[in-house]
C-alpha cells in the first residue's frame, strides 16, 4: 500500500485516545475515528458491570461518537467480537487452565488492534492506525527498523505492552501520545473541546473483567472444571488444599484459604500435578528466568549476550541483567532477584529508553 | 452529494401526508377523549388503510408502530384470543406452541420468546437459500398445538416474498391463527388479506412515506370497538398513516422496480465477483442485498458513507456497530460470506442519476 496521511484511530471513548485523534486532526492527517466493539461477557453486560465504567460500554461508544464530531472527524462502530474471542479471551482462558498468568493486554495489541483494526484501516485506504498508547514509534535513520522508545511520560509508559509487534505492524502505527510529558497535559488538552471526556477515570486492567473476580470469569466462560488441588512446600510436603489452581498467581499471598502463622507465598504452580509450592517471603524472590515466543524489535536478532534491563510485569521497575541467547529461547540473569517472576507474563527488554524487545516467561528458578 | 438508500429502514415523510397531518396540530388538536369530534377522522383512517388492504375499518386497530403490533398479534393469542368481534381469555383454547421462520424481524422473534416464559413453546422453522420459508418443514411443525404462525410478508433484509398464501392452508388446516408482519409489505404489492390468508396482519406508516410511531393490527374477526383506538393515540399520526396508504399506487413501485433492475445491471457490469442474495421475481421492488466477493460490510459502509451514500448492512446492534446477519446465516451464508453483505433499498425521490452514481462509486469501492 501506498503511504497516505489517512489514519483510523481506536477510539475507546477514553481521554487517551479521544486527545490521539485530535492531535492527528491537528497536525493535518485525515482522520477516521473507529470504536471496536469486543467481546463482552454476557453476565457483567446484565449485572451493569459495563454500564459506565468499561471502556466497552454503550455510553463508551456514545462518548467517543460525541467526541468525534466535536474534533470534526467520521466516527463508526466496527464489531471485532469475534477476533477478540478467539485471540484474546479464549488464550485469557486458556493460560489460566495451564497454571499461567496471562497477558491480554499483550494480545488484543498484537491480534486485534495492530491485525485486526490495521486489515480494516486498509480496506479503508489508511496507511495507519493509531491508539492513546504512551510510547515513541521511530524509524532508525541508519538500520532502517521501526524502533520502540518509551513514552516521555515515564508513569505512563505503555511500551510493556507493545513489545510483540512486528516490523510491518510498527511502520503502520501512529501514537502521538508518546511525546506527552504527562497525563495531566493529556487531560488539560482535552478540557478544551470536551469537559466529560477530560474528566473520565483511568481504564481498567483487564477491560473484560471488570470486575477483577477472574476466577468468576472462569466458571461462566469456560468448560474446563477447577478441580481442587493440594499445596505443597518446596521439599513436597503437603501443607493443605488448594481450591484449583486457576485462584492462584505466583507471589501472591493473599486468599490462599488457608493460614500458616507465617506470611506464605505462591511460589510455584504445577498444573500437571495439581499442585502450587509455597514459601517463604525470600522464596518468592529469584535471579533468573527462561523465555520463548521472542520478538526483537530494535534488532533484527539476538546472536550473542548483552547487558540490558528487563521488566518482568507491566508494573515493575526495569531491573539490570544480563541476557543470553539460548536457541529460540533466552535465558535472563538479574544483577538482583525479582519479585514473583510468573510464566505467562511477558519480560521486556529495554537499553534506556529503547524496546529491544521480549518474549513470554516459561520457567523461573534460582541461579546457584 | 447525499444519497439515501436505506427505504427498508424507515422513508421520508411525503408532503401530502404532511399536509393531511397539519390541521390537526393546530386546529383538531383534542385528545381522543372527546370522542364526537375525532370519530370522523379516525373512521377515515381506518377505512383508508383498510382500503389499502382490502378489509373493513372495523378489522383495523392502530397501534404505536409495527414492533407494536407484531407484539399485539403475539399477545392477542397468548391472552387473550380474539374471536367474532370479542375478546375472550384464551381459556378452553389449548394451544400452546408457536411457530415463526428463522428469518423473523427481532420483534417478532423476542415477542415469541418472551412468551416461553408464560409456557408457550416456539418452533422456528428454517428456510431456504433463497430465504423462503421451507414448506415441508413448516407441514411438519404445525400441529393440532399450534396456537399461531407468524410468517413475515417480505424480508426487511434480503426483500424476499414468503409463500404465505400456502402457508397460510397449511396454518388453517390446523385450525392455527396465521398472522403476517408486512411491516415491509405495504406497498410492495397491492395487499389483499383474503388473498394473503391473513388472520392477523401488522402494517407500519413510516416504510410507506408516512409519520413514525404508527402502525397498524389487522384482525380477520374485526375488533371490538373500545380497542380500535386507545384513548393515548396519536391522532395526528393516524390521520398522517391514512393519507400514507390512500396514496399508494402501483405506478410507484414500477418506478423504484426499475431502479431497482439499473442497480442490478450496474452491479453486474463492474464484473466484481457481486452476487445478489435472495433475489427472485416476486423479490420487494425496492429491496436489493448484495454480496461482495472483494470487500466487507464494514470497509464498504464507510465508504459509501465517505462519497454520501446511505445504505445498511445486517444487524445493526445499538452501538451501531454491523455483526453477520441472522438472516443470512439462516439462509446458509456462512459467517465470513455474510459479513460481505450489504442492503441497498430504494424508494420515491432517488433518480436513475442516483443509481448511477452509486454504481460508479461500488466500482472505486471494490476495485480500488
Amino acid at each position: 500500500m501506498e503511504k497516505n496521511n489517512r489514519v483510523v484511530v481506536g477510539m475507546s471513548g477514553g481521554v487517551d485516545s479521544t486527545v490521539a485523534a485530535y492531535l492527528l486532526k491537528e497536525a493535518g492527517y485525515d482522520v477516521i475515528g473507529v470504536n471496536m466493539r469486543l467481546w463482552q461477557d454476557d453476565y457483567l453486560e446484565e449485572a451493569h458491570f459495563m454500564k459506565d465504567g468499561g471502556c466497552c460500554s454503550l455510553s463508551s461508544v456514545e462518548d467517543a461518537r460525541r467526541v468525534c464530531r466535536e474534533i470534526g472527524i467520521p466516527f463508526y462502530a466496527l464489531d471485532f467480537k469475534t477476533v477478540f474471542k478467539e485471540t484474546v479471551v479464549d488464550y485469557f482462558i486458556d493460560a489460566y487452565h495451564k497454571g499461567l498468568t496471562p497477558n491480554p493486554c499483550i494480545a488484543c495489541n498484537k491480534f486485534v488492534k495492530f491485525e485486526a483494526l490495521l486489515e480494516k484501516a486498509h480496506a479503508l485506504g489508511a496507511y495507519y492506525v493509531a491508539t492513546g498508547h504512551y510510547a515513541k514509534i521511530e524509524q532508525d535513520k541508519t538500520t532502517g527498523r521501526y524502533v520502540i522508545r518509551k513514552a516521555d511520560s515515564d508513569k505512563k509508559d505503555q511500551t510493556y505492552a507493545l513489545y510483540n509487534l512486528t516490523q510491518e505492524q510498527l511502520a503502520h502505527i501512529l501514537m502521538p501520545l508518546g511525546e506527552m510529558p504527562s497525563k495531566d497535559v493529556v487531560r488539560e488538552i482535552a478540557s478544551r473541546f470536551d469537559v466529560r471526556i477530560s474528566e473520565k477515570s483511568d481504564s481498567q486492567e483487564i477491560c473484560f473483567v471488570p470486575d477483577q473476580d477472574y476466577v468468576g470469569f472462569l466458571k461462566r466462560n469456560s468448560d474446563v472444571p477447577i478441580v481442587e488441588g493440594i499445596f505443597v512446600d518446596s521439599e513436597g510436603e503437603v501443607l493443605g488444599a488448594h481450591k484449583g489452581i486457576e485462584y492462584y498467581t505466583i507471589g501472591q499471598r493473599k486468599g490462599l484459604g488457608v493460614t500458616f502463622g507465617k506470611p506464605m507465598y505462591v511460589i510455584d504452580i504445577d498444573p500437571n500435578n495439581n499442585r502450587v509450592t509455597l514459601g517463604e517471603g525470600d522464596a518468592v524472590f529469584e535471579d533468573t528466568l527462561y523465555a520463548g515466543m521472542l520478538n526483537w524489535v530494535s534488532v533484527a536478532s539476538v546472536e550473542s549476550g548483552f547487558k540490558c534491563q528487563a521488566k518482568v510485569r507491566y508494573s515493575a521497575t526495569p531491573a539490570d541483567c544480563t541476557l543470553y541467547p539460548e536457541g529460540n529461547h533466552v535465558k535472563v540473569v538479574f544483577d538482583k532477584p525479582q519479585r514473583a517472576i510468573t510464566p505467562g507474563q511477558a519480560v521486556v527488554f529495554y537499553q534506556g529508553d529503547l524496546l529491544v524487545g521480549g518474549g513470554t516467561i516459561e520457567r523461573h528458578l534460582n541461579h546457584v | 452529494m447525499s444519497i439515501y438508500m436505506d427505504y427498508a429502514a424507515t422513508t421520508p415523510m411525503n408532503r401530502s401526508v404532511l399536509e393531511a397531518m397539519r390541521p390537526y396540530f393546530f386546529e383538531s388538536f383534542t385528545t381522543l377523549n372527546y370522542r364526537e369530534h375525532i370519530q370522523e377522522a379516525l373512521e377515515t383512517a381506518s377505512k383508508k388503510v383498510a382500503d389499502a388492504i382490502g378489509a373493513e375499518p372495523g378489522m383495523i386497530r392502530f397501534t404505536f408502530g409495527g414492533t407494536h403490533a407484531n407484539h399485539l398479534a403475539l399477545e392477542a393469542v397468548a391472552g387473550e384470543i380474539i374471536a367474532e368481534g370479542r375478546s375472550s381469555k384464551n381459556t378452553e383454547n389449548q394451544r400452546k406452541t408457536i411457530v415463526i421462520s428463522a428469518v423473523e424481524h427481532p420483534s417478532v422473534r423476542n415477542g415469541a420468546k418472551a412468551l416461553e416464559e408464560r409456557g408457550f413453546s416456539v418452533e422456528i422453522c428454517p428456510v431456504d437459500a433463497l430465504g423462503k420459508v421451507d414448506l415441508k418443514a413448516l407441514e411438519a411443525l404445525v400441529s393440532e398445538d399450534t396456537a399461531l404462525v407468524s410468517v413475515m410478508l417480505y424480508n426487511n433484509e434480503t426483500g424476499t416474498r414468503q409463500p404465505v398464501e400456502a402457508i397460510a392452508e397449511v396454518t388453517h388446516l390446523k385450525g392455527a391463527l396465521f398472522h403476517i408482519d408486512a411491516v415491509q409489505g405495504m406497498g410492495a404489492e397491492t395487499l389483499d388479506v383474503k388473498t394473503l390468508g391473513a388472520d392477523l396482519l401488522s402494517v407500519s406508516a413510516h416504510k410507506i412515506y408516512g409519520p413514525k410511531g404508527c402502525g397498524a393490527l389487522y384482525n380477520r374477526n374485526g375488533w371490538p370497538d373500545e380497542m380500535r383506538c386507545d384513548a393515548y393515540a396519536n391522532l395526528t399520526n393516524i390521520v398522517g398513516f391514512g393519507q400514507a396508504a390512500a396514496r399508494l399506487h402501483p405506478e410507484q413501485r414500477k418506478t423504484v422496480e426499475s431502479l431497482k433492475v439499473l442497480l442490478i445491471r450496474g452491479l453486474d457490469s463492474l464484473d466484481a465477483g457481486i452476487r445478489f442474495n435472495g433475489l427472485s421475481a416476486d423479490s420487494h421492488p425496492g429491496i436489493l442485498n448484495v454480496y461482495f466477493q472483494n470487500a466487507d460490510s464494514d470497509a464498504l459502509l464507510i465508504g459509501y458513507d465517505m462519497h454520501g451514500i446511505a445504505v445498511s448492512a445486517g444487524s445493526a446492534c445499538s452501538s451501531g456497530a454491523v455483526g453477520a446477519s441472522p438472516v443470512l446465516l439462516a439462509m446458509g451464508f456462512s459467517e465470513s460470506e455474510a459479513r460481505r453483505c450489504l442492503r441497498f433499498s430504494m424508494g420515491e425521490g432517488l433518480t436513475k442519476t442516483d443509481i448511477e452514481y452509486v454504481v460508479e462509486v461500488t466500482r472505486k469501492l471494490v476495485k480500488g
